[in-house]
């Protein structure tokens, strides 16, 4: 059976920057709540579709797949299949899609004719989701390699909070926390240790479906997100990855503290929530986290994309040396969570 | 080895108009059918497309894994039996998607059983606006339990084929449009050529896979296909006789969907299978071709090889 490994990444951002403060000011609550202080996001990229050249979901996938291709040793007509993994999708002058798959426009403007193409949907998790099929698409012998991609502009959920919060502890707060990009990654079948996927392990204990629910706002329009903050980050929920990579990892007969990660990216909810998720791992795991690596500050909780911003990001200002070895954690709403390791040598951007 | 079809149930007509539920009564009740319990379901995968109240998050399959109850949380079951769900949207074409992933999932052993529920609905979640001329898919749901079998039997290749031009079908929420509205509007343009478009893309589909398999020239089509029934998308009540007609077949040769108001969209396969099985219709059959057609144009084709016992004996 053949391994996968991250072939290329690249990955776009609006060049609009939104400060914390500017977001706060759009707010009609009485109240201000300190969202840098909770969340230690700084600021926020922020798409602009209402130019002539719009940036939205379809767009910004489309530029994300370009700079990876760029990066890719495949041509657009190279590709096995595309899957696409936005949770927003929209495009047309705000039109939320549901048919044809976003997959099959991106395949269309890219020039990947032949490629199979579908649209996956799983929340924060959207991404790893894309993944975790391409990587068992790829073992199986399926497929030779796929692009996964998410263009996300989930800002319009951010704007409608502020429109409609009138206080802090209401539903919608953690939809203050969201920022705009595209990220793109090509996975294809490893060629040596240097560059492979040793793990992509995910599962939803959808007992908590209902915390995080996303769809149309009733009551002043466009998309909405309503979270209940506390059951969602209860220490339970935080407890679900580390119980769950623990036992994967003891079925093989291994533990978290040998497998040598170098760098751990967490779900880019916020800088408290990266740091409790790394406590409740070092606690439950039983071994120290190894150095982990954020956006949040910069660019803030870009949903689908985050994890894989994060190491674009990273990779850009040289801070992942050659053979390093990554764990990714999801946290999504569903709830999802999992994880994946790869050993990265050659991905650049 | 190949994936078969170990189980597969219809939603009830129960009028509540909500995908979630439909998907969920249907995967319950195949789940039951092959004599499992919800904790023996590995994967679960959403392939529908219109969902109530146009949720977007989470997945529709997580709101559904918890209504048919599949290994709800991880550190409060007995045997640490973890679930994983999640949406796969391609129009008609997400079962064979999923049919495809859940292959995969079955091959490198991440899945012992990948239940494939679908389901479509109104957003607004009224039956009665569900296979109207302004939203043509029927409120309905249904559900396929995917095992890996131990022979031959099973499902082959996976065909894709997409042809260029417009989309055909456009389905989408005009955010800006519905105000407030957005969980009960939904908009679905269907150009006025898209039928005879997804026609063409279905004949040329059929040749293509047959041509792929097993040599096949065009003009033998209709010999090659005097064992095989077809399961067919049925974006019109009587695109499979017209598919049929054209493939050179008689005129039943593809399974028409009976009993539904409007298209059964992503449970077209399903429905199709289902109805066949209950109506004795897959005996004298070698195999099924399962074909789906819908928006991009985008067609997914895949053989089914019988042994006989359709249903549940990979157990």
């Amino acid at each position: 059976m053949y391994s996968s490994r991250l072939e290329s990444i690249g990955a776009y951002l609006p060049s609009t920057v939104m400060t914390t403060s500017e977001l706060l000011t759009r707010m009609e609550c009485e109240s201000e709540p300190d969202l840098f202080r909770i969340t230690g996001m700084a600021e926020r990229r922020v798409a602009d579709d209402t130019t002539g050249t719009p940036e939205d979901c379809l767009t910004m996938a489309v530029a994300a797949a370009r700079d990876c291709l760029g990066h890719s040793r495949y041509t657009a007509d190279e590709i096995d299949i595309v899957i696409s993994c936005s949770i927003s999708r929209t495009t047309d002058g705000r039109r939320h899609q549901f048919e044809p798959s976003f997959a099959h426009r991106i395949a269309g403007e890219l020039g990947a004719g032949g490629a199979v193409r579908f649209d996956v949907s799983n929340a924060c998790a959207g991404m790893m989701t894309g993944v975790y099929l391409l990587d068992r698409m790829i073992r199986s012998g399926e497929v030779r390699n796929g692009l996964v991609l998410s263009g996300e502009h989930i800002t319009p959920i951010a704007f409608t909070a502020a429109r409609e919060m009138r206080d802090s502890r209401e539903p919608q707060f953690a939809s203050l926390s969201v920022g705009d990009s595209a990220v793109a990654v090509i996975v294809d079948r490893a060629a040596d240790e240097a560059d492979v996927i040793h793990d992509i392990e995910l599962m939803t204990c959808a007992e908590y479906a209902h915390l995080c629910l996303g769809m149309p706002s009733d009551d002043t329009g466009d998309l909405a997100m309503y979270t209940n903050n506390k059951e969602m980050h209860a220490k339970d929920r935080l407890s679900l990855w580390p119980a769950f990579q623990r036992d994967r990892l003891a079925d093989d007969g291994r533990r978290f503290s040998d497998e040598g990660y170098d760098f751990v990216v967490q779900h880019q909810v916020g800088s408290r929530f990266i740091d409790f998720m790394n406590d409740v791992g070092e606690s439950i795991l039983e071994a120290p986290m190894p150095q982990s690596l954020s956006v949040v500050r910069e660019f803030a909780n870009t949903a689908t994309t985050s994890h894989y911003l994060v190491l674009h990001q990273a990779l850009a200002e040289r801070r992942i040396p050659e053979g390093s070895k990554i764990l990714l954690v999801p946290a999504a709403s569903g709830v999802v969570t999992g994880f994946l390791s790869a050993t990265v040598s050659s991905l650049k951007v | 080895m190949a994936t078969v079809i170990a189980s597969t149930a219809l939603s009830p007509a129960d009028g509540s108009g909500s995908a979630i539920g439909y998907a969920a009564s249907a995967g319950t009740a195949c789940l039951r059918q092959a004599g499992l319990t919800p904790s023996d379901a590995d994967v679960l995968i959403n392939v529908g497309v219109y969902r109530d109240s146009n949720v977007s998050e989470p997945s529709v399959a997580a709101l559904i894994q918890k209504r048919i109850g599949i290994n709800l949380d991880y550190l409060h079951t007995a045997d640490r039996h973890a679930a994983f769900s999640f949406d796969l949207m391609n129009g008609a074409c997400g079962i064979l998607n999923a049919v495809q992933a859940a292959g995969a999932l079955l091959a490198t052993g991440s899945a012992r059983r990948v239940l494939v529920v679908s389901a479509d609905t109104h957003p607004s979640m009224d039956p009665a606006k569900a296979g109207t001329a302004e939203f043509p898919y029927a409120s309905t749901g249904a559900a396929m339990l995917l095992e890996r079998g131990e022979d031959a039997r099973g499902f082959g290749r996976v065909h894709h084929r997409s042809s260029s031009g417009t989309h055909g079908i456009n389905g989408y929420l005009p955010l800006r449009d519905a105000g407030s509205e957005g969980r009960n509007t939904i908009t679905v343009d269907r150009e006025d050529r898209a039928l005879g478009r997804m026609l063409e893309l279905a004949v040329d589909s059929v040749n293509g896979l047959l041509a792929a398999e097993y040599g096949v020239d065009p003009a033998e089509v209709p010999a090659a296909l005097e064992k095989t029934l077809l399961v067919t998308s049925q974006p019109s009540p009587d695109f499979a006789s017209h598919l049929s007609r054209r493939l050179g077949l008689a005129s039943d040769a593809a399974v028409t969907v009976e009993g539904l108001e409007g298209d059964p969209h992503t449970s077209a396969l399903t429905y199709g299978y289902r109805q066949a099985l209950e109506a004795g219709r897959l005996a004298g059959h070698d195999r099924i071709l399962f074909l789906a057609v819908g928006a991009g144009l985008t067609s997914a084709a895949s053989i089914y090889r019988l042994d006989g016992a359709p249903e549940g004996a990979a157990h």
